[in-house]
């Protein structure tokens, strides 16, 4: 089966995104972008290049370049047109060849040949197609593609007439605004009104919505079709270059080069913007004189760039009382306002929105691609992959056991997405151990003490063996509902004890997150608590095994190598008593130097008969951790 | 006896209630087994093109870790191009500037043995795969005239595309020329 697709046909720019798993993703072009430009060429070899490449040779073949199609979709000479200038005016603007065809028809001319606009469209669509047929190595048959608010039904129809000629099965037209409520959820909202604000690349549009029962009713729309974030930019370009001047006293306007890395450092700077106070423009060598070569280097803060643009934004309200006004509603009739368009990131937008309509925008997605989400979104409803979205909920904290040295050891991270399970296999923590304690611990700090309890249980009749030896799993299974069984299993006997807690985030979201925050804020002390821990366990180890080795080896070992050993061996165990961390260390270390000496007399001797030589005390390759001792 | 009767055809109906009932109750579980099946599958081979996907996207990840690190020294690259056309005679010989050319050399070295290549684009014709157009001026048709910023290759793919000036012919020359 064909996956559905959701497309953002834009004016300069066009997005396709699918749905993954319950949720929208944005499909990246063959060059790696996840815009695609909205261009389309024949070279002058007479081959068809559409997106970046057709954009990239744009200048050099201009009247064989055709961009901004959207704006000619479905209309027709001599037409009266709502928002849109007149057909005259948009052919004006645009460098290639638009003739009027029979019967009033809009027709363009590339390459020598006739194309009409749902042609030209077509084209971008089968391009957006095959790349995305190729990133999802499967068929894409349907797509829900958005156009315009303000867009009329004959606009509506040649859009999807294109969407067919690139043999995409149209499964729905739908408003630009509307996917952004989709792509917010706004759908599950019983009802209410938003307004959509949509400051992209080049247009304006705000919306106003009526949302009933998953139901979206346009109220009114209103905007400007030339007004957009590439005016943001060229006010910063042109104070740069008034600042140069009044510095150096060159104009670098004249200087194609230089006006092109001014325009990629104040893109560069206006994004930065929104989330720095300031920032540096720094462009070596911009240009030269007589006296030499020339360098710009201008800081420019946030509020420096909010006096460029402030008549910018505050050219968006206007637009705003009309739709508010064509709708009869007042600022605080409207329950959310969604922003759209990359512009919306920057800060003083955000800030003249949040003041007109007196509440705050919804934000979270982001605003170049939340159009391209609704519609893949409309097509997983559409298609019926979306309609009972099987939600899945994720462990709040992580789960685990209690190990040796009173050390909390994850064997669920906190953020697992549930059902799951975990198994991990530990051994005891002495020689002949008979029970182990399995306590169940919830939270994220590393000592146990620190974590909740969320319940404890024995498992007994293990053999009498060596410490280390014994396996026994433990397995955690968390089930869709969020009840954790928790089983210890002795490998060995086969024996088995479980454990069911029903409830293991019986946590208010405050206690949650005041466990998060408490585990944050003792990083640090509980990082030293643990390597004390782990220290100590080590030193413990060590001395057992150089008693064990002692034990096995010792008539092999040469009386004085045998005593030292015996009194580090000592000396360990007695700083083990004690607080003092060095000393643990250092015991440690001469244990550790003092052991070198018994392999060098036991492999010094001849080997022995039919005894096997490597018999390791414990190591398994098991043994990740173990249990306290009980 | 009528009342036997009677009470046989209302446990008969009732039967057939039940029955129908039962096998309304079996038609809408098997629907709906069905339907879980489905989005089980369904969900199963997301999973594994997703999977296969994840693997592709590791593949490129390791390939091209370093692709947006090397793609913002670029510019400084740029700028240690411009410092050195732009230099002024008298220091062109001076062997402080050679060490500037050493230490240009040597970043460069550096980024080409992570994967950097200089595309091509000074008299070879005009490719909009690699090229990107910012004038047109008199000079061989189709061919690029002058390179303004260098374009690169990371490891065979483009990471940035050279912006030149493509010849147009003669004619119009003169016209051309105020233009540019």
């Amino acid at each position: 089966m064909g996956k559905a697709v959701g497309i953002d046909l834009g004016t300069t720019l066009s997005e396709v995104a699918v749905m993954e798993g319950g949720q929208p993703k944005l499909i990246p072009s063959s060059e790696g972008s996840n815009l695609f430009p909205s261009v389309v060429a024949i070279s002058k070899n007479g081959e068809r290049l559409v997106g970046q490449v057709a954009k990239r040779q744009a200048i050099v073949n201009p009247e064989n370049t055709i961009y901004a199609i959207k704006r000619f979709m479905g209309r027709k000479w001599n037409e009266p047109m709502g928002r849109e200038l007149p057909i005259e005016e948009d052919v004006h603007r645009v460098p290639y060849k638009v003739i009027h065809s029979s019967d009033e028809k809009v027709e363009m001319v590339m390459g020598g040949k006739k194309y009409t606009p749902q042609e030209i469209s077509a084209m971008i669509l089968q391009k957006i197609k095959v790349d995305a047929e190729a990133y999802l190595g499967d068929k894409v048959t349907d797509a829900v593609i958005t156009v315009p608010a303000y867009f009329n039904d004959s606009q509506r129809q040649a859009t999807k007439d294109a969407g067919t000629i690139a043999g995409l099965n149209v499964i729905r037209i739908i408003n630009e605004p509307t996917a952004a409520a989709l792509a917010y959820g706004s759908d599950k909202k019983k009802e209410g009104t938003m307004a959509v604000y949509d400051l992209g690349g080049g247009t304006f549009d705000i919306s106003i919505l009526e949302v009933g029962e998953g139901t979206f009713q346009v109220k009114s729309t209103s905007g400007n079709t030339h007004l957009g974030g590439e005016d943001f930019d060229q006010r910063i370009v042109e104070w740069l270059c008034d600042e140069f001047k009044k510095d150096q006293g060159i104009d670098l306007r004249n200087d194609r080069m230089a006006v092109q890395r001014l325009k990629e450092a104040a893109e560069r700077a206006k994004s930065e913007l929104s989330t720095v106070q300031q920032t540096e423009i720094n462009l070596p060598f911009i240009t030269a004189d007589a006296s030499g070569p020339k360098h710009l280097n201008i800081t420019l803060t946030r509020s420096k760039l909010d006096q460029l643009v402030m008549d910018l934004v505050e050219q968006t309200l206007e637009p705003c009382h009309q739709a508010l006004q064509d709708a009869k509603l007042t600022p605080a009739q409207i329950n959310e306002i969604l922003l759209v368009g990359g512009q919306t990131r920057m800060p003083l937008v955000q800030e003249k929105v949040r003041q007109f309509f007196g509440k705050e925008p919804s934000k979270g997605i982001n605003p170049d691609e939340v159009v391209a989400r609704g519609a893949a979104i409309q097509a997983g409803v559409l298609k019926g992959e979306v309609g009972e979205v099987l939600l899945l909920d994720v462990t709040p904290l992580t789960l685990g056991i209690e190990t040796l040295g009173a050390v909390a050891t994850p064997l669920i991270p906190r953020n697992t997405t549930i059902p799951t399970s975990k198994s991990q296999i530990f051994s005891t923590a002495a020689d002949n151990q008979p029970s182990v304690e399995i306590h169940v611990l919830q939270g994220e700090r590393p000592m146990a003490a620190d974590n909740r309890t969320l319940g404890r249980f024995m498992l007994d009749g293990i053999l009498p063996a060596p410490r280390g030896m014994p396996q026994i799993e433990v397995t955690f299974d968390i089930d869709a509902n969020g009840i954790l069984k928790v089983s210890a299993l002795d490998k060995g006997t086969g024996k088995e004890q479980k454990i069911t807690i029903t409830s293991p985030s019986g946590l208010s979201k405050e206690e949650m997150e005041q466990m998060r925050q408490a585990a944050e804020t003792h990083a640090a002390e509980d990082t030293k608590r643990k390597e004390e821990a782990e220290l100590r366990n080590s030193a413990d180890n060590l001395a057992y095994t150089a008693e064990k080795t002692l034990r096995d080896y010792g008539e092999k070992v040469p009386a004085d190598v045998k005593q030292e050993i015996e009194s580090k061996i000592a000396n360990t165990r007695s700083a083990l008593q004690g607080q003092d961390m060095s000393s643990i260390h250092n015991a440690m270390q001469e244990l550790s130097q003092a052991m070198q000496k018994v392999g060098a007399s036991v492999y010094q001797q001849p080997p022995p008969g039919t005894e096997g030589g490597s018999k390791g005390p414990d190591e398994g390759g098991t043994v990740e951790g173990e249990f306290r001792e009980v | 006896m009528a009342n036997n009767n009677n009470e046989r055809i209302e446990m008969e109906l009732e039967q057939a209630d039940d029955r129908e009932m039962l096998e309304q109750a079996l038609t809408e579980e098997r629907d709906k087994a069905e339907k879980y099946l489905a989005d089980w599958q369904r969900t199963q081979a997301d999973f594994s093109n997703y999977m296969k996907r994840a693997e592709q996207e590791k593949k490129e990840i390791i390939e091209f870790a370093n692709k947006a690190l090397v793609s913002n020294l670029l510019p400084i690259l740029d700028d240690f191009e411009r410092a050195f056309t732009s230099m002024p005679a008298k220091f062109a010989k001076s062997s402080w500037t050679e060490g500037m050319r050493l230490i240009y050399n040597k970043m460069k070295t550096v980024l080409e043995t992570q994967g950097l290549s200089e595309i091509k684009a000074r008299r070879e014709s005009f490719d909009p795969r690699l090229h990107e157009a910012a004038a047109q001026r008199e000079g061989e048709e189709g061919i690029v005239i002058e390179e303004i910023r260098k374009g690169y290759k990371f490891k065979d793919n483009l990471l940035r595309p050279s912006v030149v000036v493509v010849g147009k012919g003669k004619e119009e020359k003169i016209e051309q020329e105020k233009e540019g």
